[in-house]
């Protein structure tokens, strides 16, 4: 089949585009000028030069491509909100509209668990593929904030029957990015503080299982208008995690749990006093207290409808992971 | 979270007005599940602010893949037909802003489509249902004030920037005259005569001050629109047989004037402390009332958007008319033609 992937140079798109060709897909990859593409190249990939921000000027590219996965995005820490809107948000849009238009058959949007409302307190939330958008977008930043719009878009054209499906992984990681060390947490000498309780979920995935998912996600027939949260493993917990993680790069440091609970009335009241002289919210107490929430995320969906399973496993994929940063 | 059963609710449109009828649709127990507007990131930032799930950058799309009972069309007036009798067609309900289109014939068919649906078309006459103008309807309908006499509306203001003026009659003015208009026609009924005047075009775009005489019946409005005057004002006077009552709708107060059989100096001085009186107390309510978020502004469309909720769920009457749609535009397009049937002037 013939697959057009956008973010092709990136973290999750170009082990998309691999696995891809080598399954022998013909893939058409959307590079931004100025990128060094000859890794594409050299595994076959016809390289097309664009931007998201500027859909219409390789559209001619999507027509005859069965299948379009869009792994790109504008992801910066800093800069404009209409770098973010135009890029991920208009650019999302104008996409689906252009790969319906070029009758391309099946159109995987890659967004992220990241959206979801979580609430407060410390009761477990379950989390599924019809919980609703984070309430807060403005204290989210922008990029978190563009990839709900993204999604709200890409749900849109769903509803709207065009032949999408949305794939929301959890954190990624990988050889060439560091590895999850909590959402919260600090290195202390012989100690690793992370805020956190041991029988919290931990919602990553590893960067080649998700690269699976989406393959799958644009080549099984009868998944249109599906929506999949992704996980590796939704029983894994910190304690699992961490000796997991430990064991991989032969660290002893100590983990130790901070509850997030004792911490909240201090981030509180820091956010109580920064409201106050700056008359604007904290953001990071925000983040804090989402990032300290006892949040799991089911994979059942993935594993049922697309038939998918992590097939590099946690604690071989945190060996791999640790062996690139060497 | 998606799971609720209540009235689902599409806006069409992420304007200013927009910002409005969210809360009040809230507030009347229904649910804002999509947004619609051809600025996507206008329709993300609503959407944000009232934790809507889904955005469409057109009406179509999102009449198309939601579910939805209710539709609000909040887009510029030369857009509503088109808009409103796709969604009445669709098979929903239709509430739309002010002016419900610009022409009868736009009306007529916004209304075929809501008799062939079987559904609610209902426009945005708000002001009508401003707490105090509910209680001037109602002396008007108990028959408090005796029988009507005269109808006298006086706007000062301007009329917010806005790219879509340039496609209404009258520019500034057009946008400005379907409140007091529909607040006069309320108490009027059919118009048999009218005269019209649009003067002061100091700058391009279209007339700053408009007057209008009407009868119906026994009864007469004058209507005085000035984006001229300071400050900004916007009242309505009823004249009745026993009473003649003083709505101030920017301020939300109504003065009720009644005969006194009382000695001539107490008669010049009783009027006054009564008027003072009432000012004053009502004034004092008021200010609670905003202070402890009872009122908000814009009371109207959350009494409006109440109401018009009620119906939706028992299946009752919209709280205001497609008559009362087609006289505001008629009426609008019989001022217009008479101001330009007169040229730069008067118009009869």
């Amino acid at each position: 089949m013939k697959v057009f992937v956008t973010g092709s140079t990136g973290f999750l798109g170009a082990r998309v585009v691999s696995q891809l060709c080598g399954a022998g897909h013909d893939v058409t990859a959307l590079v931004r000028a100025g990128s060094d593409s000859t890794e594409l190249e050299g595994q076959g990939a016809t390289v097309v030069y664009g931007e998201l921000e500027n859909v219409d000027g390789f559209a001619a590219s999507l027509e005859g491509c069965g299948g379009v996965i869009h792994a790109g995005a504008h992801v910066q820490t800093s800069g404009d909100w209409s770098v973010f809107h135009n890029s991920n948000v208009l650019g999302t849009h104008r996409l689906i509209e252009a790969s319906v238009a070029a009758g391309v058959r099946r159109f995987v949007h890659v967004s992220s668990l990241g959206i979801f409302e979580l609430g407060r307190g410390r009761s477990e939330i379950e989390v599924d593929e019809e919980q609703a958008y984070d309430r807060k977008p403005l204290l989210r930043g922008h990029y978190t904030r563009s990839k709900i719009h993204a999604d709200r878009a890409a749900m849109a054209a769903l509803k709207s029957g065009a032949p999408v499906v949305v794939v929301r992984p959890g954190v990624l990681y990988g050889p060439g990015r560091p590895l999850f060390r909590g959402r919260v947490s600090k290195r202390l000498g012989p100690l690793r503080l992370v805020v956190s309780r041991a029988s919290y979920p931990v919602p990553i995935c590893y960067v080649e299982n998700a690269a699976e998912a989406l393959v799958l996600a644009a080549t099984t027939p009868g998944v249109d208008g599906q929506v999949f949260n992704l996980v590796d493993d939704s029983a894994l917990r910190q304690r699992e995690y961490f000796s997991l993680l430990a064991a991989a790069e032969s660290s002893g440091a100590k983990v130790v749990y901070l509850p997030p609970a004792l911490l909240l009335p201090a981030i509180r009241a820091v956010a109580f006093f920064f409201k106050l002289l700056k008359r604007r919210q904290w953001t990071p107490a925000y983040q804090f207290e989402r990032s300290a929430r006892n949040a799991s995320y089911s994979n059942t969906r993935a594993r049922e409808i697309l038939g998918w399973s992590a097939t590099v496993a946690t604690d071989e994929a945190l060996r791999r992971s640790a062996d690139a940063g060497k | 979270m998606e799971r609720s059963s209540s009235t689902s609710v599409g806006l069409v449109g992420a304007g200013i007005i927009s910002g409005v009828h969210g809360p009040y649709i809230r507030k009347a127990g229904a649910d804002v599940v999509a947004i619609a507007d051809a600025d996507l990131g206008a329709a993300n930032d609503l959407a944000d602010r009232f934790d809507v799930q889904r955005t469409y950058a057109d009406a179509g799309s999102m009449l198309a893949a939601e579910e939805l009972d209710v539709v609000h069309v909040l887009t510029p007036p030369h857009t509503h037909a088109e808009i409103a009798v796709n969604a009445l067609e669709a098979g929903v309900h239709v509430v739309v802003e002010k002016p419900a289109a610009l022409s009868v014939e736009e009306v007529n068919r916004m209304v075929a489509a809501a008799d062939k649906a079987g559904r609610m078309l209902c426009v945005d006459h708000n002001r009508l249902f401003d707490p105090v103008m509910l209680e001037a309807r109602r002396l008007v309908a108990d028959g408090v004030l005796g029988d009507l006499v005269g109808v006298e509306s006086y706007q000062a203001g301007h009329a917010s920037e806005r790219a879509w003026l340039s496609q209404l009659t009258g520019g500034g003015l057009g946008d400005l005259l379907p409140h007091p208009l529909y607040l006069q026609l309320a108490f009027l009924g059919p118009v048999d005569e009218l005269q019209a005047w649009a003067f002061d075009r100091r700058d391009e775009k279209g007339p700053r001050e408009l007057r209008v005489l009407m009868k119906s019946g026994d009864v007469s409005g004058m209507l005085t629109i000035s984006m001229n005057a300071h400050p900004q004002s916007n009242t309505l006077r009823l004249y009745g047989t026993r009473m003649t009552v003083d709505v101030n709708l920017n301020n939300m107060t109504i003065i009720r004037r009644v005969v006194r059989n009382v000695p001539k100096l107490i008669g010049k001085s009783l009027p006054n402390l009564e008027e003072a009186w009432q000012l004053f107390s009502q004034t004092g309510r008021s200010t609670v009332e905003f202070l402890t978020g009872k009122t908000r502004f814009y009371p109207g469309m959350g009494n409006l958007l109440s109401r018009f909720y009620s119906a939706v769920d028992e299946g009752g009457e919209s709280p205001v008319s497609v008559d009362e749609a087609r006289s505001v535009v008629d009426v609008t397009q019989q001022i217009w033609a008479a101001i330009a049937k007169d040229g730069d002037g008067a118009g009869r």
